[in-house]
């Protein structure tokens, strides 16, 4: 199970901002260029990505661009957010930082009463984020 | 380091994990509402009895959610920028999932073989919650 992004031109731009952030490499990225010569995408679109997939910790972050013919642009929702759980309070802080920068914290990163070091973010693209790093102590 | 899709609802998260469980089986890990909380959160009774926290494997991953108490901040708004991404292990699971997802909801692209090389179908849940079942073959 994993959970699918969709942008309105600039999924491209956020799947590097999320490397530049976690680091790795994009397992899988196409663009509308090299699809089927029958799909409905205007020139302009055919260098937006198609489909992207960048292994995130257990799972995958993947996403696309939304062509204009295929249904109306995404709507930002605030219903879900990305849950992350990393290996270090180290690794927590220096992601949360980068993740924030120009977006906005929602609950800074604190002890919380369920025993986990806990922060939340919504970063400069409109996705929310949670970090959770339970410590062994 | 793991990932995970964490969904807030705006009183009715027990009703739509319930709704998960009946499709693909399995247990709650943990269920917690808000009476199990610290006491000092400033709740009404009617929302002590709400989700805290909820966390259901599926698959070899976790989804989690809770509800959000307008205590806590602006109800949840419902985008169309996420959905769920499911690989299935057969086309038969595949087509059982749909049905039962889609079923008093809307069916955005109905389970076909896809130029990709899976057998793929998307579909919105009557809660608002957005699904694509894909099958490698």
């Amino acid at each position: 199970m994993n959970i699918y992004l969709f942008f309105n031109g600039n999924c491209r731009e956020v799947f590097e901002f999320y490397r530049s952030v976690f680091g790795g490499d994009f397992a899988f990225v196409t663009t509308f260029r090299e699809g089927p010569g029958d799909m409905d995408v205007t020139e302009e679109e055919l260098d937006n990505i198609m489909h992207i997939s960048f292994p995130l910790g257990s799972g995958y972050l993947m996403g696309s661009d939304v062509p204009a013919s295929f249904r109306p642009p995404p709507v930002v929702g605030d219903n879900f957010s990305i849950s992350i759980e990393p290996t270090s309070v180290g690794e927590t802080e220096e992601q949360f930082a980068k993740l924030s920068e120009g977006g906005n914290v929602i609950t800074p990163l604190e002890k919380q009463f369920w025993g986990a070091y806990h922060g939340s973010c919504i970063d400069k693209f409109g996705i929310s984020w949670q970090f959770n790093y339970s410590s062994q102590e | 380091m793991s990932l995970t899709i964490y969904l807030y609802f705006n009183g009715n998260c027990r009703e739509v994990f319930e709704f998960y469980r009946s499709i693909f089986g399995g247990e709650f890990e943990m269920i917690s509402t808000f009476r199990e909380g610290p006491e000092d959160m400033p709740l009404p009774e009617d929302v002590l009895n709400q989700v805290m926290h909820v966390s259901y494997p599926i698959g070899s991953s976790v989804l989690m959610g809770s509800d959000m108490p307008s205590e806590f901040g602006p109800t949840p708004v419902q985008g169309s920028n996420f959905s769920i991404s499911y690989t299935s292990s057969s086309r038969e699971e595949a087509d059982e999932l749909f049905a039962k997802l889609s079923d008093g909801g809307t069916v955005t692209m109905p389970m076909e073989d896809q130029f990709w090389g899976a057998y793929f179908g998307s579909c919105i849940d009557k809660f608002g919650i957005s699904w694509q079942l894909n099958t490698e073959h």
